[in-house]
């Protein structure tokens, strides 16, 4: 089993951004040092408790500060922003991090973020998946032109007289694939570069809340990323479906990762793992479910008994010692078929000096445990 | 006056192929050597769609070299404001201001390659206006706890910017916008500091900067808000026959790509160059405006056009080839004899 880390960004009253930054760097250099495989940040724009409107610019100071990481976002919400922006953005932090991106990307579900950038909500999914195809062709192609039916490169693209697909390879002119038209000539088609260095493109994984989320990711050979704070149920429903669906898609698991993100905190004793994280956790639920990010990712209501700690620990964070961590994860990893775990260990409220020993504790006797 | 130094595109023209990802790892590497010699500065440059994969992500860029470097001023110059959304660039802006302890410089320019507009999908047209107004959106995002905006082409209403920058009441603020007298006196009107490029001669240089404090003067803009930054290209090497000589064989061939390749050159029916003959005047101009010498001889040349009261002084030492140890070298030239100078000239003067 991989183990990530997953950062939610988020801030309680009284502290800065800057601090939330320094604490993510901190934790990913040492998470780097440990030997964690990946590290995921979340997104969220205009919220004055989640300062992560900008997942480019963490995600590339982090390129520049760790080696081994695995890096990505979770999710970058993609109708919000410029697809060929993002296409370079990403292949940028790609070369920074010498390949190590792994492209997470959402549809979004925050309506006001959608409001200020005049989007409308109703039509994320479809912006989300237009969007996604236009930077996977911007990753792979070279001189090309795309007639979506949100997005259009460059500007003015018509399908091509062949047939109606909506990408088109251009021929480069010569000497110079980019043809000018400083002197009226009209760009037919344009390269998107620099390209990344993964080939044939960074992996993408598909951050979503539902089945239907889940099967588009699965016919198309990307990884399924559920929701955070979801409860065991849910996480088996979905991951069932995207099982599922990857196999009636003739495609196979291997070419995915099946990965979970969890609260995790380990101590040396359960006693003191719950002293310091209860407080922390059950009020980050409490959080999730005033905001209304709990049921929205659950897919109903939760009723205030599901947000109590005994009933938390149970279904949805795992807190303990060593074995009852390490019981937790396998039951996780054999039940739900899950292969990389994104331990959510920075929650706000337990102190760094917990989250860096919660850490070493982790990959020194929990990691191992998971490997065998 | 400050020293800056860039402009870092991560290309790899077709003159001297390289691998990007190198590129990327060796301009950190010279982010920290000029910090090590002392210059204010370190600048990034973008443009799209360039057939030399030159750098379209300014922003990601910054906050890379931010985290390599702990006083050195990280710059855009510069950012082709027209061609990106104002909100997105203000989230990652102040992003990166934070991320720097504070050291982030907005240089914001107005593009013009026509692909990149095509690309971005925005007019090319509306671009001097619709810069003014985009850093009129930026500024409030940056300074007000929730703004609202009604313009001519950005329509916002009660956005809070999540997290607001870290400088007060915001970023500097640079018009980075070319040659052309126009743009100097839009900076002028708008009162915002003014950042030549290259390619001008000294004379050409001084009229724009004329026209800049005339254009603020008349719109009643205070002096006190004007500054000239000033980007120069420098070949500079111990002895004047070696400066001739980069100049000659690396940066002449190289700038010649770029300029057929960006479609600079015209020819007479108003079609770009594909050949360009050494003695074409824009080529002639771009030699006129070269500094090549001993570090001596850049030093009275910089002393020329401090002369006519500039502010920050942007030296583009790039070697042609981007071969990083000719970068070093050429870094380590300026850096120990020329900024040295003119340091010991205003300390003399009243301190920096």
């Amino acid at each position: 089993m991989r183990t990530g880390l997953y950062f939610s960004v988020e801030r309680l009253p009284g502290q800065t951004a800057r601090e939330v930054y320094e604490a993510v760097l901190a934790q990913a250099a040492m998470a780097d040092e440990l030997g964690f495989d990946s590290l995921f940040l979340a997104e969220a724009h205009f919220q004055h408790e989640r300062p992560a409107p900008s997942v480019q610019t963490l995600l590339a100071a982090l390129a520049v500060s760790t080696v081994g990481l695995r890096l990505g976002a979770a999710g970058k919400v993609l109708p919000l922003d410029s697809p060929v922006r993002v296409a370079e953005d990403f292949a940028v932090i790609d070369l920074m991090s010498n390949g190590r991106l792994i492209f997470g990307a959402a549809a979004g579900d925050d309506p006001d973020a959608f409001r200020v950038h005049h989007v409308p909500f109703a039509e994320r999914e479809d912006r989300f998946r237009e969007a996604l195809d236009l930077i996977l062709h911007a990753w792979t192609a070279d001189a090309f032109r795309y007639a979506g039916r949100f997005f259009e490169f460059p500007a003015g693209a018509k399908p091509s007289e062949q047939n109606s697909e909506r990408f088109s390879p251009v021929p480069p002119p010569d000497p110079y694939p980019v043809p000018w038209k400083r002197a009226g000539q009209k760009a037919a088609g344009l390269p998107v570069l620099p390209k990344p260095v993964q080939f044939p493109h960074p992996p993408v994984w598909r951050h979503g809340s539902n089945e239907e989320e889940a099967r588009f990711a699965a016919a198309r050979g990307l990884t399924f990323l559920p929701p955070p704070f979801i409860s065991i149920d849910r996480a088996e429903r979905l991951l069932f479906a995207s099982r599922t669906a990857i196999d009636e898609a003739c495609r196979d698991l291997r070419e995915v990762e099946v990965p979970l993100i969890r609260e995790v905190f380990v101590a040396e004793d359960e006693a003191r793992a719950e002293a310091v994280a209860r407080g922390p956790m059950m009020d980050l639920y409490g959080r999730a479910q005033a905001d209304g990010r709990l049921a929205r990712w659950e897919g109903r209501p939760i009723e205030p008994g599901e947000l109590s700690w005994e009933a938390l620990r149970s279904t949805r964070v795992v807190v303990g010692g060593v074995e009852e961590v390490t019981t937790r994860l396998r039951e996780i990893q054999t039940r739900l078929g899950v292969r990389h775990i994104l331990c959510h260990m920075s929650v706000p409220g337990i102190p760094p000096a917990e989250i860096s020993a919660a850490m070493r504790l982790f990959q020194a006797e929990v990691w191992t445990r998971l490997q065998g | 006056m400050q020293f800056w130094v860039g402009l870092w595109g991560m290309q790899r023209p077709h003159l001297h192929p390289r691998a990007h990802v190198r590129m990327y790892q060796e301009m950190l590497e010279h982010a920290q050597q000029a910090e090590a010699l002392e210059f204010d500065g370190f600048f990034v440059t973008e443009h799209h769609f360039w057939y030399d994969g030159y750098c379209p992500s300014l922003l990601p860029v910054l906050a890379g070299i931010a985290r390599r470097t702990r006083r050195i001023g990280v710059g855009a110059g510069a950012l082709l404001l027209p061609l990106h959304d104002p909100l997105r660039v203000a989230e990652d802006a102040a992003v990166v201001d934070v991320l720097s302890g504070g050291r982030l410089i907005l240089g914001f320019g107005l593009g013009y390659r026509p692909e990149e507009f095509d690309g971005l999908g925005t007019r090319k047209q509306t671009r001097g206006d619709r810069a003014i107004e985009e850093i009129e959106v930026i500024r409030k995002a940056f300074t007000q706890d929730v703004f609202s905006h009604e313009g001519t082409h950005y329509r916002y209403e009660n956005v809070r910017l999540v997290p607001r920058p870290l400088q007060q009441p915001h970023p500097p603020i640079w018009f980075a916008a070319g040659t052309a007298l126009a743009t100097a006196r839009r900076a002028g009107r708008a009162g915002l500091p003014y950042w030549h490029a290259t390619a001008t001669t000294l004379e050409m240089v001084a009229t724009a900067i004329e026209e800049y404090r005339k254009a603020a003067r008349e719109a009643g803009v205070s002096e006190a808000a004007l500054k000239v930054g000033l980007t120069r290209d420098i070949c500079i090497a111990e002895t004047q026959a070696e400066a001739e000589r980069i100049m000659r064989e690396e940066r002449l061939a190289t700038y010649e790509e770029q300029l057929v390749g960006f479609g600079f050159i015209l020819g007479e029916q108003g079609r770009p160059l594909k050949e360009l003959p050494r003695d074409h005047p824009t080529f002639d101009r771009i030699v006129k405006s070269l500094i090549v010498g001993t570090p001596d001889r850049v030093i009275a040349d910089v002393e020329g056009y401090a002369a006519l009261g500039i502010d920050v002084f942007a030296a583009r030492l790039l070697s042609a080839a981007f071969d990083p140890p000719k970068i070093s070298r050429a870094l380590e030239l300026f850096g120990r004899h020329v900024i040295p100078h003119f340091r010991k000239k205003s300390r003399v003067g009243g301190g920096r």
